[in-house]
């Protein structure tokens, strides 16, 4: 994308009335990161969003408000009980994207390799959005479709929430890359809830060899009120990823792409058992 | 010479003398010596891998502001030569023209604009009308064998320099081979005997800078032409020839080189430049895209094997067949001299009673094939040392019991040496030093050898395997490479050092002014070097074929002695001493008494004083031999057997190239080479469509290893001395890239009894090698070779 024009607001305010009124040719910029991939039109013009305070992660009542324009690196040197998005950010190249790329901008505009995206799908979180006020869109809702395709003009992701993340609660997320700067060949992301020894809540989502972020739930139902027992998960894994539209990428084939699907849902959701189990990975 | 084995500059981690500068960012590279008036080139790159030009209208193009030139085939000279930079005549044929009226490849030139930015350029470029006659593409080494194949080259005009067999109409570029012995008895009467297919891939040295050059005319309306080139000899030729011109009309100059592994042994867009210039009177500047860089640069030339080896129950190994057949894509290249390398600089490693090696080249509508670190080693290495790991397990032999019974040793010979040379026979030779059991013992020892264990005895889902490869390379290529340096004294007595060898980011300069300063008596930041220009610098064939120490510093070293010859007698003059009581010693002449005179002393003597003479010398040198280094690779490896996914824990390199003049750099060269190896062992690879269409020609779908993929490398060198080379030096550069895909693929082998005869290891190649218990079926003869 080429840029004809920069603005630089100062207050939400400014940039919500900028945006508005420049329409379709007005696109928000966090960390500019995104933009090789979206095609040239006409005008456009970028209104930089950094400089509006919504930078930040705040601990609320059991989880965190992170506002939109955290940056990566942010992310992964905040430290907290329960706080498991360093894990996330960690694992996307690289350093000088980590160091700009904002929550925001991850989650706004989806790519088949967005990590945030599956964290917060499986950790049931919320995304802010505001449109002069601020709504609260289950993080299932808002990402159904392109999220962007859904903004009205002028509307912004201010902040996302999540739980803490803490037994009987567990979180596993893994990506497959073929160098460590690479996008994913395949993300998977779970979250297991656990109730005594039975799996109450099971999360799942994944990407990378899915067009885009996905929970599986047929998957999530198969395992929900089972027992907590990982041989359990690869027979769950295999019945209910079938009829997904796995894509192999960069000279993979279809049929890997699935088989790999199905190990890295396997191994996140052992990882999801074992912290749910409050045991050390 | 003497064997000196206690140097004072030689042998020492002296920094990069241009390190300063670079890590200031101070202007040294081309792109940054630009003048800001320069016209922007942009070229116009085939979509077909193969068709016909039958119109081209530049006219619109001609006609926007802006636009000072266009070039396509119907305004600019047809001289075909060969855009390669190689001895001369050179062993590969003239097929290029600088535009053509067919184009060969994706990317393949078309036309080309020279405009005052590269926005007007790019706008240019898409005013220009093409038809083209699309033309059935060949797009694989059976295709372009195959009787009734589409004929690539059908220009009347297309020629060899060499009497070799170049047949055109086959597709074939060039044959080599030899024979020694009676292989085909061995291979039925041998204890054990093995007969296997392995391919090796495309791959691109993603050098950080990409191609780039300018010209422009000076006072006198010679064309100086800057480029980031490892040839500036030959690309000075090699333009005079493509445009029909004297080579004293051109001036090439080369400043620092951001990185080239071989794609810089290659004139691509200086022919362009030139003649932008002498068309428009500007500067005109070209610098390729990455993108352009993956499509019209230079490649590793793909190449199957078929190998068939013999050997007895004892492990003693007795015969050996390599047929080879190499895709040099839609130029010749350097397709001969590569697939020559797979026999020369791998075959002789051990010593093999019958020999069959049988090798050739064919075209294809692919990206074209060039030098690439390793040159046809490093795919021969794949097939030999693969196999070598199958033949040690059939008879329960460790394998590096198994290397260290049948390598090459001092005193000894090949007959491969004697036949196998660069478009003619090669030369005898006795390997002078050696140091291989050395470095195969202290590796094992770094790797931790003794806790190997065999494939069957390993469960669980990550599966480690060590694996081993060992490797010999060459240093320069013997009667054919020359370098020359001349050496001039100053009256603060420093030197100023010119050859025509060319530093690559290698640190090539700083070892030849070691060298100098070892044979002068005094330290390196006394000598001023300065590399190279056609003008000013004496002649070297350039940077390539592991010659810079060996032969280029020789050459400097010879320089240096002559020198301080003179030295000594101006000094003996002055001191009123006999010369031969006479040493040099840290900047000074000093006398058998202790008398001495500074070097500062002895120029302003000989500058200013009495009968004055510039101190200076000039030497060349040619080699009658090419010493390999030798080198054992280890590689600790861990496959997830479920995902297939193979990660490169720790890596050792033990390394014998002669003296070390720069353990630093050479441990750099080693490091660099290694990651480059792995990365092309685990992930690199050209995709293509069902045209030839590359379809991963960018950073983000072809990936290389960085940093963050970096194993623990440990390298050992281990010194051995290497009477023919400067101060018993040998090579460094090139061997060490040729390790990593044998090393990983015996290592995945030990890890997962899964032998892969094919790379790059993606996950999915070797879950399916696992998946197929224990064996991929090597490629098929049908599928492979059509010899
Ligand atoms: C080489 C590379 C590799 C990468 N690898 C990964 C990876 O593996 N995993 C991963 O998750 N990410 C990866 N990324 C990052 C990802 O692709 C996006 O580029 C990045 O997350 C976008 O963040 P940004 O702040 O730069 O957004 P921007 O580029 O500024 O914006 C992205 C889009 O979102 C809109 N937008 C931004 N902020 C808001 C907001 N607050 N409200 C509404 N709309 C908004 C913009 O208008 C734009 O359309 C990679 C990026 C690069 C360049």
């Amino acid at each position: 994308m080429r840029f004809v024009d920069f603005l630089i607001p100062e207050t939400l305010d400014e940039a919500r009335a900028a945006l508005e009124a420049l329409g379709d040719r007005g696109y928000a910029f966090a960390g500019g990161t995104a933009f090789q991939y979206v095609s040239d039109r006409p005008g456009a013009t970028a209104v930089d969003i950094t400089r509006l305070g919504l930078r930040g992660i705040d601990q609320t009542d059991g989880g965190f408000r992170v506002g939109a324009t955290t940056t990566l690196t942010d992310l992964v040197r905040y430290q907290a009980d329960g706080w498991v998005l360093d894990r996330v950010a960690t694992r996307i190249p690289t350093h000088q994207v980590r160091n700009v790329s904002t929550v925001g901008g991850n989650i706004s505009r989806l790519f088949p390799w967005s990590d945030l995206p599956l964290a917060l799908l499986v950790l049931e979180g919320g995304v802010v959005i505001s449109d002069g006020e601020e709504q609260t869109h289950a993080a299932l809702e808002f990402f159904t479709a392109q999220p962007l395709n859904r903004f009205g003009h002028g509307d912004l992701v201010t902040a996302v929430t999540l739980p803490a993340v803490s037994p009987p609660l567990g979180f596993g997320f893994k990506k497959e890359n073929i160098t460590n700067a690479a996008f994913a060949l395949m993300t998977g992301a779970a979250a297991i809830t656990l109730d005594g020894e039975r799996l109450a809540k099971v999360r799942l989502a994944a990407n990378g060899a899915l067009a885009v972020p996905q929970r599986l739930t047929a998957v999530e139902d198969a395992l929900e009120g089972r027992a907590a027992d990982p041989s359990l998960f690869a027979g769950a894994v295999e019945d209910g990823i079938g009829g997904l539209d796995w894509r192999g990428r960069e000279g993979m084939s279809d049929e890997f792409a699935r088989h790999l699907g199905g190990v890295i849902l396997c191994d996140v959701l052992e990882q999801a058992l074992q912290a749910a189990k409050g045991e050390a990975e | 010479m003497d064997k000196v084995k206690e140097f004072k500059v030689v042998n020492k981690s002296v920094d990069k003398i241009d390190s300063m500068q670079l890590a200031l960012g101070k202007p040294s590279f081309v792109a940054d010596l630009v003048p800001e008036d320069a016209l922007i080139i942009k070229m116009l790159g085939s979509p077909h891998s193969h068709a016909r030009i039958t119109s081209i209208d530049t006219s619109a193009a001609e006609a926007m502001p802006g636009v000072h030139c266009v070039l396509c085939h119907e305004n600019s000279p047809r001289h075909l030569h060969l855009t390669a930079g190689q001895g001369y005549p050179e062993p590969s044929p003239y097929d290029t023209a600088v535009f053509d009226y067919k184009v060969r490849h994706v990317g393949d030139r078309v036309a080309a604009v020279a405009a005052e930015t590269a926005e007007i350029a790019e706008a240019a470029l898409e005013k220009i009308e093409v038809e083209y006659e699309v033309l059935e593409p060949v797009l694989s080494i059976e295709e372009a064998l195959r009787d009734g194949s589409p004929v690539i080259h059908d220009e009347p005009d297309v020629s060899h320099p060499l009497p070799v067999p170049f047949q055109p109409e086959k597709n074939i570029v060039s044959e080599v081979g030899m024979k020694e012995g009676d292989l085909d008895h061995e291979m039925e009467t041998a204890d054990y005997t093995f007969d296997h297919f392995y391919e090796t891939p495309y791959a691109q040295h993603v050098p950080i800078e990409t191609h780039v050059s300018f010209a422009y005319l000076d006072a006198a309306d010679r064309v100086v032409i800057v480029t980031s080139t490892q040839v500036p000899f030959h690309c000075r030729r090699i333009v005079a020839q493509a445009l029909g011109m004297d080579v004293k009309k051109f001036r090439v100059i080369k400043p620092r080189i951001g990185g080239g592994f071989g794609s810089k042994q290659e004139m691509l867009l200086e022919d362009v430049c030139a003649l932008m210039a002498l068309r428009t009177r500007r500067c005109c500047f070209w610098q390729l895209t990455r993108e352009e860089n993956f499509r019209y640069g230079r490649t590793r030339h793909p190449i199957n094997f078929r190998l068939r080896t013999a050997m007895t129950a004892e492990g003693v190994l007795t015969g050996i067949g390599m047929e080879a057949v190499c895709n040099t894509g839609a130029y010749g290249g350097h397709g001969l001299p590569v697939v020559g390398c797979c026999g020369s600089k791998v075959l002789p490693l051990y010593r093999w009673k019958h020999i069959d090696f049988d090798a050739k080249v064919v075209y294809t509508n692919l990206p074209v094939g060039g030098a690439y670190r390793g040159f046809g080693a490093t795919q021969a290495y794949f097939a030999l040392e693969s196999q070598l790991d199958e033949m040690g397990h059939a008879i329960g032999m460790d394998p590096v019991e198994m290397r260290l019974k049948n390598h090459i040793q001092e005193g000894e010979g090949s007959p491969v040496f004697a036949a196998l040379g660069e478009g003619k026979a090669g030369v005898e030779m006795t390997i002078g030093s050696c140091g291989l059991s050395e470095c195969i013992k202290l590796g094992a020892e770094e790797i931790g050898w003794g806790r190997r264990t065999l494939p069957e005895e390993k469960t669980g889902r990550y599966r480690r395997g060590l694996g081993l490869a060992t490797l010999m390379q060459g240093s320069s290529i013997p009667e054919i490479d020359m370098g020359a340096a001349s050496i001039k004294m100053n009256e603060d007595g420093s030197f100023n050092l010119l050859f025509g060898a060319t530093d690559l980011g290698t640190g090539a300069d700083t070892v030849l002014a070691q060298i100098a300063a070892e044979e002068l008596g005094t330290t390196v930041d006394m000598m001023l070097v300065y590399a190279c220009d056609t003008d000013l610098t004496p002649f070297d064939v350039g940077a390539y074929a592991s010659s810079t120490t060996y032969l280029s510093g020789e050459a400097v070293r010879k320089a240096a002695a002559k020198v301080k010859a003179q030295i000594l007698g101006v000094a003996a003059e002055m001191m009123n001493k006999p010369i031969d009581e006479l040493t040099v010693r840290d900047a000074n002449v000093v006398a058998a008494d202790g008398s001495e005179v500074t070097f500062s002393a002895v120029a302003v003597y000989s500058l200013y004083e009495r009968n004055q003479f510039q101190i200076m010398d000039v030497a060349s040198h040619i080699t009658h031999k090419s010493p390999p280094p030798f080198s054992a690779h280890y590689v600790d490896v861990v496959v997830d057997t479920f995902t297939g996914k193979v990660k490169v824990e720790k890596y050792v390199a033990a390394i014998d190239c002669g003296t070390a003049i720069n353990p630093k750099l050479a441990e750099g060269q080693t490091e660099g080479a290694v990651m480059n190896g792995v990365s092309y062992a685990i992930c690199e690879e050209y995709l293509f469509d069902s045209k030839g269409r590359m379809t991963n020609a960018n950073m983000q779908d072809y990936h290389i290893h960085s940093l963050r993929d970096k194993p623990k490398i440990k390298t050992i060198l281990v010194p051995s001395y290497e009477d023919t080379g400067p101060f018993g030096a040998k090579s460094v550069s090139e061997i060490s890239i040729n390790g990593a895909a044998p090393a990983i693929g015996n290592a995945i082998f030990n890890a997962t009894g899964a032998r892969l005869r094919r790379f790059p290891f993606t996950p999915e190649r070797v879950w399916r090698a696992i998946r197929e218990q224990s064996t991929v079926p090597s490629p098929s003869p049908e599928a492979v070779l059509s010899i």
